[in-house]
Parts: structure tokens; sequence; C-alpha cells
């Protein structure tokens, strides 16, 4: 972010800029975004989002560039400072470099300069538009040449440093009071700079209370300077430190320009608080003119557009690079020495579509086709979508991190299938801060999220990322599609000729397994469970492998969790691998030309004896029989204790001729006799 | 005879009375017939047509008043105005209703389809997208970690589309979406967690007019013609030349509203040519292509005018249900 000021940049301009000219737009459609435009007295601050491959523009003299190639004036705005240094003697104290991440350092000593002055009016309205405090000449006007040309620049005291001033990279922690008053541990690898006495300042970042300008200080040394960017971020970022100076500095500042800059920093203290130049010391490394081969062709191939030398020529003169035409193929182009993104060819060719305008580049649409590879995952997840929600199941998304005690809560400990570890380093907070290894807590959550705002809650369902630590993938981590579904409350609510509600339970849910499986066609073992989330419930296999499961949530569980005491009824849980899914198909089975006969018989099934058990003993019992279903289960009034009526449905068909029911009857005798042997028998 | 026939055109006929006048016209008419026969031959005529128009007068009347009662007349107990509770019908979450329109879109212009892990390495997420480690853009997408320095939560789904081209040879054409995670504050506008679709399209002449044109049939089509997109010069390190894409403002029409900041345009994207130095860490040569984001969650947020963006993962599901 960079703000500047409309009263400073027509200072600089000099003349007066439109606001219009500021309207959102065309400093947009040159890619710097406005993000806030706020009237302070007669000023207007524009606050834009400098993305951060242009440092060059968290300037004004930056923003004036950019004005003048919209205003198409065809010339580069620059500062040039009047001075120099010739004949002047180095520094009273002595000077090292024993890093080369210090690559130029221009050090300027003005001594007799009166601080007790106020800050030019004009300066000083700048700064506090800008939200810069004024605290006395010699610091603004550091800060004033930071904002207009974008070189940070320090001061010292100079009757504070004590006998040198040395640069070099920090060789052990230790603890600095900066300006601002903070004590700061300085990291080994920073780069600092010590008198005899220790450290004065951390580098481009902050200088510290020791060699502080004050209203009293009479002598002081300008340090303009270039310091390594990798360096800087770095230093800045272990220190936690930000400032306007580091900002710059770790995105990349112009060193070309330190000495210019230095210079116009020192014309501007003795215009405002008088002294003398007493000495210097430079040390200038001229960086590499930047020149780049641009090939036509390649700036047409990449773009889509139909331009020649010529005109690639004038839109790059227009954005201040100096090109020469080698060849109608070639262009010799010169950047702009600000200019430190210029990497290679297609920067300057993506300077080229910039300049020429994406409005005027023609679409087109590419022609290109690869060969199709499907997305297993996706579709059973579509797959499954549609069924879901055709069964009117509402989908959710939840965040795939869950709360750090979530698991420990519904007592998911380390034996079970459904535990995990894999905790965030910086979570939010706690509530985020494990990347969930199961479905279970993120689908509480939401039941009890809406029966906390209306008492209930409709089927939901949710495809989501669970996560394990894997160590034969790269990251040393897998993820899973999973899918889940919640039955809470009433299937049916009475009324419209129902007396009772009929609540949800297992058989719903396992229900929902059984219609996903039968459309999948794919077979799959249900297994006992010993999770203790489930009050009742069991494991899903398919092809011998673990797939999830199905039950009834131990509702003391639920109790645990947040508002976990508003939930009212058995909890159904559904979790399956949807990564594990695949689709596989039913062939019509032949179809009988004859009619069936369909039997109703209410049997009283001790406990225990499962319905796997004696529907395979029934459908044993005769190759007429076609299917066996459960109509009802009723333990209730007039069953005998310890037994359950069980109301099943056999259908008869002969692929023959039709049955008759004598026939039938035999079949029947047969199966009851049988059931007997389990204690199963009619009841009357 | 007149006044006979007036007094029975002057009854009121009601759904009570309308069988009884039924009646009474049917006797009437039968009495005035058996008169016609005592009338003299040159009146005939006159009086019969006289008779004539009374008779389909009241015939018409008493079948309309009959017909109106039609309709109560069977089962008259019962209200059809009344409804029974709404059918149960489940509601598909709003961030996968709007990426269905997008991945049709992709999906029937030749687009695979491909997914990857959440859990990523940063040689994926950063340093082969051309983010060497201590790049300034990586501040630009603060990012959670699950073990220093380098297993980290996904910032964007470029970093599948580096797998993708690890393993596969140009031409590429995909789509990659899915959930990515960045350090945001959870506040009404943003959330740690959201959904980005990104594509990536390789081949060996794929322009940035190519990139133009996708974007711009893709926004069209997915919300009408009357959605158009453009682009705005922009910067990504992965890509060059890149741009930010801005769509017409769905909610005014692009004549600028507070949702727009009264630009008439809002940001749902960004795009680019692949930079060169991408293309090379993946060995790819000698081709060349496009990449493309779009963050999925800003756009249910305005085109069901959400208030906040975090309604997206709360599962409020009375508001789901309410989202068409």
């Amino acid at each position: 972010m960079f703000k500047f000021s409309k009263n400073w940049l027509e200072k600089l301009a000099k003349e007066k800029i439109d606001y219009k000219d500021f309207d959102k737009n065309w400093l947009d459609l040159q890619g710097f975004e406005v993000a806030t435009e706020t009237p302070v007295n007669d000023d207007v601050v524009i606050e834009l989002e400098v993305k951060a491959n242009r440092p060059d523009m968290l300037s004004h003299i930056g923003i004036l560039r950019e004005y003048n190639v919209y205003k198409n004036k065809n010339y580069l705005p620059e500062i040039k400072s009047n001075l120099n240094l010739d004949g002047l003697k180095g520094l009273d104290i002595k000077v090292e470099v024993l890093t080369d991440k210090v690559d130029n350092l221009v050090l300027i000593e003005i001594r007799n300069v009166d601080n007790t002055k106020e800050t030019p009016k004009e300066m000083k309205d700048y700064l506090e538009a800008l939200g810069v405090n004024s605290i006395n000449p010699i610091v603004d006007i550091s800060n004033y040449i930071m904002l207009e040309l974008g070189q940070p620049i320090h001061m010292f005291d100079l009757d504070k440093v004590k006998d040198k001033l040395c640069y070099k990279e920090n060789d052990k922690v230790q603890k600095i009071i900066t300006l601002s008053g903070e004590e700061e541990e300085i990291p080994t690898g920073a780069i600092t700079i010590e008198d005899s006495e220790g450290i004065t300042c951390l580098a481009g970042i902050v200088g510290t209370k020791k060699v502080e300008i004050d209203e009293n200080t009479k002598n002081i040394i300008i340090e303009s300077a270039h310091f390594d960017a990798i360096a800087s971020r770095v230093a800045s970022q272990k220190t936690h430190i930000t400032t306007l100076a580091s900002y710059r500095f770790e995105r990349g500042v112009d060193s070309d320009q330190v000495l210019n800059y230095g210079l116009l920093c020192a014309e501007k203290v003795l215009e405002v608080c008088g002294g003398t130049i007493t000495g210097a010391y430079t040390k200038l490394n001229k960086k590499e003119k930047n020149i780049k081969e641009v090939s036509v062709k390649r700036t047409n191939s990449i773009l889509g557009t139909k331009l020649n030398a010529n005109e690639i020529k004038n839109l790059l003169e227009k954005y201040y690079f100096t090109v020469e035409i080698l060849n109608e193929e070639t262009l010799k182009v010169t950047c702009p020495d600000y200019r430190l993104d210029l990497e290679g060819e297609i920067d300057v060719i993506a300077d080229v579509a910039q300049m020429y305008g994406y409005h005027n580049i023609e679409p087109t649409i590419p022609n290109l086709s690869v060969q199709y590879e499907p997305n297993i995952v996706m579709q059973n997840a579509d797959r499954l979508r549609d069924i879901l929600l055709g069964q009117g199941i509402n989908e959710c998304i939840s965040y795939t991190f869950i709360h750090k005690e979530a698991l420990s809560k519904l007592g998911i400990n380390k034996d079970s299938k459904l535990y995990g570890d894999i905790e965030i380093i910086n979570p939010l907070s706690i509530k985020f801060a494990i990347m969930r290894p199961n479905m279970v807590y993120s689908m509480l959550n939401t039941l009890l999220f809406n029966i906390s705002k209306y008492n209930e809650c409709e089927p939901i369902f949710e495809i989501g990322t669970v996560f394990a630590r894997n160590s034969e993938t790269d990251t040393g981590y897998s993820q899973k599609q999973m899918l889940s579904v919640v039955l809470n409350g009433n299937k049916y609510q009475k009324g419209f000729g129902l007396d009772k509600n009929i609540p949800y339970d297992f058989y719903d849910i396992k229900q929902i397994l059984e219609l996903i499986m039968e459309e999948f066609s794919l077979e799959y073992e249900l297994k006992p469970t010993n999770e203790s989330i489930l009050e009742k419930g069991l494991e899903i296999y398919i092809k011998g492998k673990y797939a999830g499961l199905v039950g009834t949530i131990d509702a003391g569980k639920v109790r645990n969790l947040e508002n976990g005491k508003l939930v009212k009824g058995e909890v159904e849980y559904l979790e399956l691998c949807v990564d594990d899914l695949s689709f596989g198909r039913t062939p019509l089975a032949e179809q009988s030309k004859f009619q069936s006969i369909i039997r109703e018989y209410n049997l009283l099934v001790p406990n225990g004896i499962k319905f796997s058990e004696y529907s395979k003993l029934i459908k044993e019992k005769s190759n007429l029989i076609r299917s066996i279903e459960v109509k009802d289960i009723y333990n209730g009034k007039g069953v005998k204790e310890n037994h359950s009526a069980i109301l099943i449905s056999v259908e008869y068909n002969n692929f023959d001729k039709t049955l008759v029911s004598e026939e039938v009857e035999v079949i029947e005798k047969d199966i009851l006799d049988s059931l007997k042997t389990l204690n199963i028998e009619l009841k009357m | 005879m007149e006044n006979k026939i007036q007094e029975v055109l002057n009854l009121q006929i009601t759904k009570e009375n309308v069988d009884e006048i039924d009646k009474k016209v049917k006797n009437l008419l039968k009495d005035l017939y058996a008169e016609m026969k005592t009338i003299p031959n040159e009146q005939k005529r006159e009086v019969g047509a006289k008779i004539n128009e009374f008779r389909t007068q009241m015939e018409e009347k008493i079948k309309a008043i009959k017909q109106s009662g039609a309709t109560n007349k069977k089962g008259s107990n019962i209200d059809l105005t009344l409804s029974k509770p709404r059918l149960k019908r489940g509601a598909m979450h709003p961030l996968n209703k709007i990426y269905k329109r997008f991945e049709d879109y992709y999906r029937s212009n030749g687009y695979n389809v491909v997914s990857g892990p959440e859990i990523e390495l940063d040689k994926y997420n950063c340093e082969m997208l051309n983010m060497p480690p201590h790049h300034p853009a990586r501040s630009m997408q603060d990012t959670f970690y699950i073990e220093l320095p380098n297993k980290l939560l996904r910032s964007h789904t470029s970093a599948m589309q580096v797998r993708y081209m690890l393993g596969h040879k140009p031409p590429v054409k995909i789509i990659s979406p899915g959930i990515v995670y960045r350090v945001d504050e959870l506040d009404p506008q943003h959330t740690p967690m959201f959904f980005q679709l990104e594509g990536l399209v390789i081949g060996d002449d794929i322009t940035l007019a190519d990139l133009k044109g996708s974007i711009m049939n893709c926004i069209s089509s997915v919300f009408g013609d009357n959605i158009k997109a453009r682009f705005v010069p922009c910067y990504y390190p992965y890509t060059e030349p890149s741009a930010a894409i801005d769509m017409t403002c769905t909610v005014c029409g692009g004549k600028g509203c507070r949702t727009c900041k009264n630009t008439g345009w809002i940001r749902v994207g960004g795009c680019g040519m692949v930079h060169p130095n991408v293309l090379e860490g993946v060995g790819y040569k000698d081709v060349q292509g496009f990449a493309f984001g779009y963050g999925m969650s800003r756009i249910p947020q305005l085109e069901y005018s959400l208030p906040e963006l975090r309604i997206l993962h709360d599962n409020n599901i009375k508001v789901y249900k309410k989202l068409k």
C-alpha cells in the first residue's frame, strides 16, 4: 500500500491535476488499484495498492512517472541535486563496511544545524495528510525525501555516535531500544550499524534511541544507502518490525539514485536548518544498464497481436524505455533504471501489452483439444450429491479445520479409526486448529448450530476432505473425500392422517447407505464396530477395505459439545469414503411372464436372532422365492417378552407357469417348520 | 301470455332455486306451445319467435348458474387454497450451485477436471510458481503451516497445476477446482478457507488474446450476454503478462452501486500467460499458455446478495433453502 497526496503530486507536476484524473480508472487501468480516496483539508489522499513487482511506485515521483505516461507527456520526470561532494574531506568518524549486503552507501556530515526551527508548513501538511507525524525538521526532511523520491534516509546525531559507524552482519543476538522506545531483540545475520559501544541502527529498518536526532542536535550524518532486499526482508520478518523504510528496502530501491537523493536530502536540510556540509563518505557501485533483446515474433505470439517493430518501439518509448530497432524482427531495449522488475524478455512484452491496452487485444478462442481424463472422485461425489438431494437431504460445506479439543470431547482416542492429530502451526484460533480426520465434529457442529437457531435441523450431508498422516506420499499426508450424513428429529410430522411423529431411527440412515450402494451396484459388508462415538452401529467394508461407518451417535458425546444439550432424539450418522466407491453394474435379471403370489407372515422372533439368519433360511427352502422384505417391526403391547413381531412379505414366482396357491402353501409349511428351529413362530 | 313470460324472466335465479326454475320454465314452455295451436296462423310466426327467444334466454341463464356450481359440486367441503407442508427437497450448497455452472462451461469446452492435495509442499505452492524463498509476493498470500518450513495448506490450486504439468506432457487443458486456505481473520467479508476455480491451457501457440476470449466467453455464458468481462493489468509472480478479471456488476448491471463501489465492475479473479520460469521448471519446452483463477466464494455472494461471506460456511439450512 502507498498513500500519496494530490497536492504533493501537483507540486511535482508543476500543474493542476484535475481531480477526475484520480477517478479510480486511470491508475486502475494501469494496474494500480486505488483502495481509498480520502479528502483531508484541501488535499485528497489516495491509497494505492502497489503490487510486489513495482516498488518504484512507492513514491510521489513514481506516481508522477505514471501520470506523465497517462497524459502522453513523453518525458521522464527527474529531480537532480545541484550539490556535489567534490573536494570534501572524509568524515570525522571512521566508517567500516564489513558486509557485501551494503553495495551503495553515502554519508554526508552537516555541522551547525539548527533543529529548533519549525518544519516548513507545506512539508508538515503533506506529511500529516499522509499520517506521518511531524517530529522535528531534520526527521521530517528524512521522511519527506523518502515519500517524495522513494529513498529511505537515516539521520544520526553525530555527537552521539562513538568513534565509528561499522556496517556488518550481526553475529550475536542482542537487544536494542528503538526510536519508538520499544526493546527489540536483534537476530544474528541482520545488517546492523555499530559504533564502538554497540548497535546504533538496524540497517534499513529502524534506528536506536542512542543516536536519535532531537531539538538539541547540532551536527548530523545523513545516511542514504542501498541494502540487500532479501537481508532486509529476513531481518524485518524475524524482528516483526515493519517501517516505511523496511517496506521499501525489502521490495527494492533504485541503487543508482543513492547519491542524488542523499544530496537532495542535504539540500533540504541546509535550506531549512542551515549548517554546512563538512565531510562525506561514498561507496558507490554503478549498476549495469538493463538491456534486453525483444523479439517481434515472440511478442506477437504471446499477445496474439500483429505489431511491427516500429509500433512496439513507440509503445515502449512511451513507457520510458530506450529502444533501438536492430532489424525487423529484433529490438534492443534499455529499461529505465528505476524499474527493478524487468528480469526477462517476457517482462518487457508484458509492458508492451499494457501500453497497447488490454482492451485493444482482439479476443479469440484457443484451438486446442486434449485427451479426456475422468476424475473418478468428483464423479462419485456428483452422483452421491444427486442421490442425497433427491432424498431431501441438504448439502453443507464446513471448515476442514476443527477445534483443538474436538476429538477429546467426542471421546475419539488413538485406538479409533477416526483419530488424527494433524495440527496447524499458526491457527487463527483453537476453534480452527486441527485438520479433521473425520466428519463427525463438523457435522454435529452444523446440526447443533441449526438446532440452536430453529429447534430442529433438517437432514444434512457434506462431501468434504479428511486428512491423515501417510509416509508414502511426498507431503507425508494424504486426504480423502468423505461423505457424511446426519439425520435427527422427525422423519414424518404427525397430521394429515398420521397420528404421531415418526422420528428417524437407525434403519433410516442404513436405508441411505443401502440406497447408495444399490445405485453404485456395489457389494459391501457390514461388520460390528467398537467405535465409542456410536451407541449402536456397523462398520462398512468394500472389497475387504474399511470404508466408513453407519450408526447412532452416543447421546453423551453429543451433550459434551456446545449446545449439545439442545438435541432431542437420536442422531443418526453415516460416514462413507467417496474415493473407494466405483461404478458397478447390475444387468437386468430374467423377468417372469407370470403373476407372482405375495404372502405376508407376522413372525414372533426372539431378540438376538438376526434377519440375515432367518431370511437366508427361508430363501433356501425354495427357488420360487424371489424376494423377502421386512414390512414392519413391533415390540410393544401383546408381544412376548424378549421377542419382536416382524412382519415380512415373501414373493413367490415361477418362471415357467402361473403359480397356484396350493403350491405356495406347501413351501409355506416347510418354511414355518424350519423357522421353528430358530424358535421363530407365527404370531397369532 | 306475455305476462307469464315476463314473470319468469324476472325471477332471480340462484344455485338453490335453479332446478325449481328449470322445471317452471319447462312447464311454461309446454303451456306456451299448447297455446300456440290456438293462435291464428298469421300471428304464429311472430309469437313463435318470441317463445323461442325466451327459451334460449332462459336455457343460457340456467346453464350458466349450473356450471358455476359444478366445480363445487363434488367434495364442495374441500378448501383447495390451502397447502400441505412443502415437499422435502434437498438444497445444494450455494457454492456448488455456482461452481457447477462454471464446470459445465469448461467440461463442454473440453477441459479435464483435476484435483489435488490440500496439504502441500512449499515447492509446489510457491517455489515452482516463480516465488523463491523471501520473494516479496509471498506476503500476498499468508499461509497456514502444518510443518515448518515447507509443509502448508495450499493458498491456491495452482499448486495442483504444477503437479499436473510434472506428470503430463503438453498439451494441457484443465481446470483445478478446490478449497484453498489463507490466513485471513474470520470477519464478515473474509473466511480463512475458500473455494477457488483455476484453469491452465498450454499448447504451441496459445496467446493472451485466447485467454481474453476464453474468459469473456465463459463469463457471458455463465451469467448471460449482458454480463461482460474485462481485463485490467495486474501482477502475479507465476504469470506475465498478468490481468485481473473484472465482470459487470450483477447487482446493478454495470450502472454503479454500493456493491461495486460505483465502478460498475466487480473483481472476480486473475489470469495471465504462464511465466517462462514456471514452464521451464516443469521441463516444458517451446510451448506457451495461460492460467486463470476465479474466487468462487465471491460469486455466490454477489449472485445471492449475501450480506456476509461467512454465510457460506455457517451452514444455516433454512438460508440455503432460500437461495435459488
